[in-house]
C-alpha cells in the first residue's frame, strides 16, 4: 500500500522546491543570467557593426556558432528520447530524471535555435527561411538540407514543449488546487482543467504512449537532419554516410553526460536524495558507457575508412587532424570521449557522484569541442591547398558561447523555480507500484525502491 | 438530483477492493478521482471511446502529409529552380519535410484530442472529489438517484476502509 504519509512527504519536497528559494539559488542565477547578458551585448554588437566581428573568413565559414548550434541540438537530444524509452521500458527510474530530461531538451533546442539566427549576420531577416508566399514570389529551396533542418528543428520543438507540458498537467493541476495567490493561479490556468478523474487518466494513459511513439523518431531524424546539414556535401570529413548515425549516438552521448550534470546539481540544491538516487546515475553512467564505446568505433571506423580507402584530400584532411597543427584538437576528443568514460567501468565511479560528474564535464567538453573540430578542420582542409586557411573564434563569439552556456543555465533554473522538477504522479505512482503486492508491476527492487524520509531518520525503502 | 457519495481512500489498493465489491454487487456506475494513475482507474472503466485517440492521430499525421506535400510542391513549383541537377519536383528530398509534417500533426492532433476529451471526460464528475485528488486522496463517487435507502447503507458498508464517506 502507498502510506499517506510518503505521499504527503512526495508533495512537501516537491512544494518546497518551487515555494523555498535561498540566496545561493538567486546569486546562481544572477551569474547564468550574467553571461547571458554577456553573449547578449556581444551579438548586439555583431548585429551593429558587422559579421567581420567574428573570425571567420574563406575558406572557414562556419565556426563557434554553428558548433554551438549543433553542440546544443545534441544535447537536446538525450533528454525527451531517454524519457520516451525509459516510458516504454515502464522504468522506475523515470518518475525521478524524466521531468528535468525533457526540460532540459526543450531548453537546449530554444538554445541552438539562436545560433542559426546569429549565424545569418542580417538576424532580423531571419524570417526568409520560413515557407511562405512573399512578395517576390521566392520560397526556400526544400531540397536543402538547411531548410530541412527548420521543419526538423521546428517540429521537434514542438512536440518536446508538448510532451513535457502534458507530463506536467497532473501536478500543475494539483498543485494549482493547493497553493494560493499568483502561483496556484499560474499553475490553474496551465493545467487546462485537469481533474484527476478516471476518464481523464484513462486519456491521458493512453494519449502518451503515442506521444512517446511520435517523439522518439523524431528526435533520431532531427540530429540525422543536422548531420545532413554536412554530409549532404561534398567537403572531405563531410561527405560521409556514417554521418547520421555518428551524430545520433554522440548527441544522446552529450545529452546522457549534461543531464547526469544537472540532475547532480538539483539533487544536491533541493535535497532531493530520495528521489534522484545513486542507482539513477548508475544507469544514466553505464549509457554514458555504452555511447561512449559506439563513439569510440565510429571514431575508429572514421579514421580507418578514410585513411586506407585512397581518397587523397579525405586521407590528407585526417592525418592533418591527427598528427598536424590540429592534434591537440583531435586528441582532445579521444581522451574526453574515448579513454575518460571508460572509467565508468568501475561501479565506484558510476555511484560515486564526485567522479562521475569529472567524466560527464570531461564528456561535455569533449563533445563540444569534437563538434568543432567537425566544422572548422573540415572547411580549413578541403580539396584546394591554395583555399587553406586558418581560424581562430573572435572574443565576440567566444562571449556569445559563453552567453549560450549562461542563457541555458538561466532557463534551466528558472524551469525547476517554477515548475517541480519531478513529476510528482509519477513518483506516487512508482512507489506504490514498487510497495503494492497485487499492482502488476514488477520491479528491480535496486532501482525501483523509492527511499523518502517522512520523518528525520525515518524511511520507506 | 441529491449529491453523489464520496468515499475517500489514501492507499489506492484499497480504493480498488472498493470498486471490486460495488462491481461485484451490481454497482456499476462508480467514478473517481485519483492524484495519481494508479491501476484503480482501470477498474471503473473508460468512460470515452479511447480508441478514437489512435485514429485521430493517425488523420492528424495524414493531414500534416498532406499539407507537406502541398507546400513543397506548390512552392517549387512557384519558382522551378533546377538545383545540383535535381528534377523541380525532388521527392527524395522532399521525404523529410514529408516525414517532419506527419510527425508534428500526428503530434499535435494527439494534444489537442486529449484536451477537448479530457473536458468531456470531467463532465458530472463534483468539484469536492477533484479536490480531494488535489490534496492527495483518491475519491470515489457513487450516484445515489434512483437508489432505495437500503441500496445506499450496502454500498456505505461496501466502502467500509475508507477514511471518510460523505455525505
Amino acid at each position: 500500500m502507498t502510506s499517506p504519509s510518503l505521499a504527503a512527504t512526495i508533495d512537501r519536497d516537491m512544494e518546497a522546491s518551487i515555494t523555498r528559494t535561498t540566496w545561493r539559488f538567486w546569486l546562481a542565477l544572477f551569474v547564468a543570467a550574467g553571461f547571458a547578458a554577456l553573449g547578449g551585448w556581444a551579438w548586439s554588437q555583431i548585429l551593429q557593426v558587422g559579421f567581420g566581428l567574428t573570425g571567420l573568413d574563406t575558406p572557414v565559414m562556419w565556426g563557434t556558432l554553428i558548433t554551438n548550434f549543433v553542440f546544443f541540438i545534441g544535447v537536446s537530444h538525450a533528454g525527451t528520447l531517454v524519457s520516451a524509452i525509459l516510458f516504454f521500458a515502464r522504468s522506475p527510474i523515470r518518475a525521478g530524471i524524466g521531468r528535468s530530461a525533457e526540460a532540459m531538451t526543450v531548453i537546449a533546442i530554444m538554445t541552438a535555435g539562436l545560433f542559426p539566427v546569429i549565424h545569418l549576420g542580417r538576424a532580423w531577416l531571419c524570417f526568409w527561411l520560413l515557407p511562405y508566399p512573399n512578395e517576390r514570389q521566392i520560397w526556400p529551396n526544400f531540397h536543402s538540407p538547411l531548410v530541412w533542418d527548420v521543419f526538423a528543428i521546428t517540429s521537434y520543438v514542438t512536440i518536446s514543449a508538448l510532451f513535457l507540458y502534458m507530463g506536467l498537467l497532473p501536478d500543475l493541476a494539483s498543485l494549482g488546487r493547493r497553493l494560493r495567490g499568483v502561483r496556484g493561479w499560474l499553475y490553474r490556468s496551465l493545467s487546462l482543467g485537469f481533474s484527476g478523474t478516471d476518464g481523464e487518466w484513462s486519456l491521458y494513459e493512453k494519449a502518451y504512449p503515442i506521444f512517446a511513439g511520435v517523439v522518439i523518431p523524431l528526435a533520431v531524424s532531427v540530429h540525422s537532419v543536422v548531420s545532413w546539414d554536412f554530409a549532404m556535401s561534398i567537403t572531405p570529413g563531410w561527405h560521409s554516410t556514417i554521418f547520421a548515425p555518428y551524430f545520433v549516438a554522440g548527441a544522446i552521448f552529450s545529452g546522457v553526460a549534461l543531464a547526469i550534470i544537472l540532475l547532480a546539481i538539483l539533487r544536491r540544491a533541493y535535497n532531493l536524495h530520495a528521489y534522484i538516487r545513486e542507482s539513477h546515475f548508475d544507469i544514466l553512467a553505464r549509457l554514458m558507457l555504452a555511447m561512449s564505446l559506439i563513439m569510440t568505433l565510429v571514431y575508429v571506423t572514421e579514421v580507418f575508412l578514410s585513411v586506407f580507402h585512397g581518397e587523397r584530400a579525405e586521407r590528407d584532411l585526417y592525418v592533418w587532424r591527427m598528427v598536424g597543427s590540429q592534434a591537440p584538437i583531435f586528441w582532445s576528443v579521444i581522451f574526453c570521449n574515448s579513454i575518460a568514460p571508460l572509467l565508468c567501468f568501475s561501479r565506484r565511479v558510476r555511484v560515486d557522484l564526485r567522479l562521475l560528474l569529472v567524466v560527464a564535464f570531461l564528456v561535455s567538453l569533449g563533445m563540444w569541442i569534437e563538434r568543432y573540430m567537425i566544422v572548422v578542420t573540415s572547411l580549413s582542409h578541403g580539396y584546394d591547398p591554395a583555399q587553406w586557411g586558418s581560424y581562430t573564434p573572435s572574443r565576440y563569439e567566444l562571449m556569445i558561447t559563453a552567453g549560450a552556456f549562461g542563457w541555458f543555465t538561466m532557463l534551466f533554473m528558472i524551469f525547476v523555480k517554477v515548475f517541480p522538477s519531478i513529476s510528482i504522479s509519477e513518483t506516487k505512482q512508482a512507489e506504490h507500484a514498487q510497495s503494492s503486492p497485487d499492482a502488476g508491476h514488477a520491479q528491480s527492487a535496486e532501482h525501483a525502491a523509492i527511499a523518502i524520509p517522512t520523518t528525520a531518520g525515518e524511511s520507506h525503502a | 438530483m441529491p449529491e453523489p457519495l464520496m468515499a475517500l481512500y489514501d492507499d489506492p489498493d484499497a480504493a480498488a477492493n472498493a470498486v471490486r465489491k460495488l462491481h461485484a454487487r451490481g454497482v456499476a456506475d462508480v467514478r473517481l478521482t485519483s492524484p495519481a494513475a494508479y491501476p484503480v482507474v482501470e477498474e471503473t472503466g473508460h468512460p470515452l471511446g479511447l480508441h478514437k485517440l489512435g485514429w485521430l492521430a493517425l488523420c492528424g499525421g495524414l493531414l500534416g502529409l498532406a499539407t507537406a506535400i502541398g507546400l513543397v510542391s506548390y512552392g517549387s513549383l512557384a519558382e522551378p529552380l533546377i538545383v545540383g541537377g535535381k528534377p523541380v519536383l525532388a521527392w527524395p528530398a522532399f521525404s523529410v519535410v514529408m516525414f517532419e509534417l506527419t510527425m508534428l500533426g500526428a503530434g499535435l492532433t494527439n494534444f489537442v484530442a486529449v484536451i477537448f476529451l479530457s473536458a468531456l471526460a470531467r463532465r458530472g464528475v463534483a468539484k469536492r472529489a477533484r479536490l480531494a485528488a488535489a490534496h492527495g486522496h483518491i475519491a470515489l463517487l457513487v450516484p445515489l438517484s434512483q437508489r432505495s435507502a437500503d441500496e445506499v447503507a450496502q454500498i456505505r458498508v461496501l466502502l467500509g476502509d475508507a477514511l471518510e464517506v460523505s455525505p
